[in-house]
């Protein structure tokens, strides 16, 4: 009889990268047109499979949807799991969309290694779906890892500058090291409960001591993966040196996933220990907030500023998610989308003017708004969407955020409006330097306003940003229920 | 994307900029500095951790406690609650 498991969108959104990738294989690596239509016909089935998985989701109610288990190593007692949630669901649509983006953005600035470029966003997309599909500890582990590897290779081999290698290793050692110490508790957990299972191992009590160990190791690798303050030195390095389409990949998606662990994780598996670490999370996030937005008033690279915006930013979902409550939860998953569409949107406009000026210095930048107004406009609103303006997505998640921080602690809600402040200091200064002022005609003799393609690129964020912002509601009932089983396994 | 419209590089920006970037290479252990480093990464951090944990637990909230031990419930996911494997 024939297997129809296999037409759950959920596997055929998984699966449909590989196909994809394998396609791509075969395809000589010469006939370079073909192998990007290749990867953007991929990269636009998937994300159409994501949609109906959205279509098809029932937001009123909280268990895994679309499940499937397949029988990988039985007799010890570990099988794939693939299911989502409210939580997982628009993580998997974000990668599914910007995965087209980032395909479209290489149309033309890619120039050598076409063929491999493409396959290794392919295989960055099936490992990011999986990460956010999978209900096995370490099959999340696995594919958490495994998302070093293309990554590394997109940073190291299509890199920018001479710094790129060692922007790659940095990148690769930081998160690898990081990771390494939740391996070690996964084994623990595995030959203590003797399952991997997530669903098992949520019916499971840890004693609070061993709790507290485990939460330490699994937040060794989320706290490097967000960033949180102190292990942020990789980032800043990694999107500068890293191509347009790395950068937006790296900031839309890949630090989400520390904060999805926290969520899928840290607080379900090891509640007490996140009740008891609660003040150290607040501490290290008002740090960042605070410290992080001050050196991006310092910083001369423009991929640079928006890189170290991002660890602001994280320490605002840092905070919503460890506020433990219904406010500060759904403020942070809508704040990760959030910044996953803003950041990206900046880091194209940043790739817009390194494709045609090969500089991304500040100080060669003045008065763009004279000679490319459509580019200023967007760059206008992805920087007013930055500083959580009213009306766009990061405003709705910040005051979140903020009202679940509040029931909770003042002072650090104190701290984290200063961090908002600083964050419209930031961005109105980073657009002035940019935008207006005089022209500096002694740099640059020519300029060119955005492309048909780069208009239909920021269009879609830009739409994206002021739906989430006007009528978050669509995002936050889908949901709703996940967060709120999510908060009754806390108390 | 569009090309040929590079820039004419100014020597002294691409100093300034390369000296901002590689600030530690002339980063020095100076007394100014180990001042600086004990105000903003210990004390700072110290000072916040205290606070938030002092109004925190005015606020009567748990900080450090298991809530285990202020009478929680443990709920379930949506899945018939199991029988629970206590640890030895």
């Amino acid at each position: 009889m024939l297997n129809l498991e296999f037409l759950n969108p959920l596997i055929l959104t998984s699966l449909t990268p590989l196909v994809g990738l394998l396609i791509l294989f075969v395809i000589p690596a010469t006939k370079e047109s073909f192998c990007r239509l290749v990867a953007l016909n991929t990269a636009c089935i998937t994300f159409l499979f994501s949609l109906i998985l959205w279509i098809q989701f029932d937001s009123h109610t909280s268990l895994f949807q679309f499940s499937a288990t397949f029988d990988w190593f039985p007799s010890a007692n570990l099988y794939y799991t693939l299911g989502i949630d409210g939580i997982s669901m628009f993580f998997i649509l974000l990668t599914t969309l910007l995965t087209i983006i980032c395909i479209l953005v290489s149309w033309s600035s890619v120039k050598f290694l076409i063929k491999e470029y493409l396959i290794c966003f392919l295989l960055l997309e099936f490992f990011l779906i999986q990460v956010f599909s999978v209900l096995d500890l370490l099959w999340f582990y696995i594919f958490f890892e495994s998302v070093l590897i293309p990554m590394f290779l997109i940073v190291g081999i299509w890199g920018s500058r001479e710094r790129k290698i060692r922007a790659a290793y940095q990148f690769f050692l930081y998160t690898l090291v990081g990771s390494l110490l939740m391996l070690i508790a996964l084994l623990t957990i595995y030959f203590q409960v003797g399952s991997t299972d997530l669903q098992i191992l949520w019916h499971y009590n840890f004693t609070e001591i061993k709790q507290i160990i485990f939460w330490l190791a699994f937040f060794s690798s989320f706290a490097v993966k967000i960033p949180m303050i102190p292990f942020h030195i990789w980032l800043p390095e990694a999107h500068a040196e890293a191509p347009t389409a790395g950068s937006v990949i790296l900031a839309g998606i890949l630090l989400k996933m520390g904060g999805y662990g926290f969520l899928r994780f840290s607080i379900p598996l090891f509640p007490e220990a996140c009740i008891y670490f609660t003040p150290l999370i607040f501490t290290l996030s008002i740090i960042a907030i605070l410290y992080a937005s001050l050196t991006t008033l310092r910083q001369v690279d423009l991929k640079k500023i928006i890189a170290y915006s991002s660890v602001s930013h994280m320490g605002f979902v840092t905070i919503g998610i460890f506020s433990l409550n219904l406010h500060g939860i759904e403020g942070s998953i809508l704040l990760m989308l959030s910044h996953g569409l803003v950041s990206s949107a900046l880091f194209l406009c940043i790739g817009i003017l390194y494709d045609r000026h090969k500089t991304r210095i500040l100080k060669y930048y003045s008065g763009l708004m004279q000679v490319m107004p459509l580019f200023g406009i967007f760059f206008l609103f992805f920087t007013f969407a930055n500083l959580g303006f009213p009306g766009t997505s990061s405003f709705i998640g910040e005051l979140l955020v903020l009202i679940g921080a509040f029931q909770l602690n003042r002072i650090l809600t104190f701290f984290a409006s200063i961090g908002m402040i600083l964050g419209a200091a930031y961005s109105i200064w980073l657009f002035n330097r940019i935008s207006f002022g005089t022209l500096k005609t002694q740099y640059f003799s020519f300029f060119q306003d955005i492309s048909r393609r780069e208009f239909w690129i920021l269009l879609p964020l830009t739409l994206l940003i002021l739906w989430m912002g006007i009528y978050p509601i669509s995002f936050l009932s889908e949901m709703h229920f996940s967060v709120l089983s999510l908060i009754e396994q806390l108390f | 994307m569009a090309g040929g419209m590079g820039v004419r590089k100014n020597v002294h920006i691409e100093e300034w900029a390369g000296f901002r970037e590689n600030c530690e290479h002339v980063f020095k252990f100076s007394k100014a500095n180990w001042a600086r480093l004990a105000v903003f990464g210990i004390a700072v951090p110290v000072g916040l951790y205290v606070w938030i944990t002092k109004e925190m637990l005015s606020e009567g909230h748990s900080v450090g406690l298991g809530p285990e031990r202020l009478g929680y419930q443990r709920k379930y996911m949506g899945f018939p609650p199991a029988e629970k494997k206590e640890e030895k």
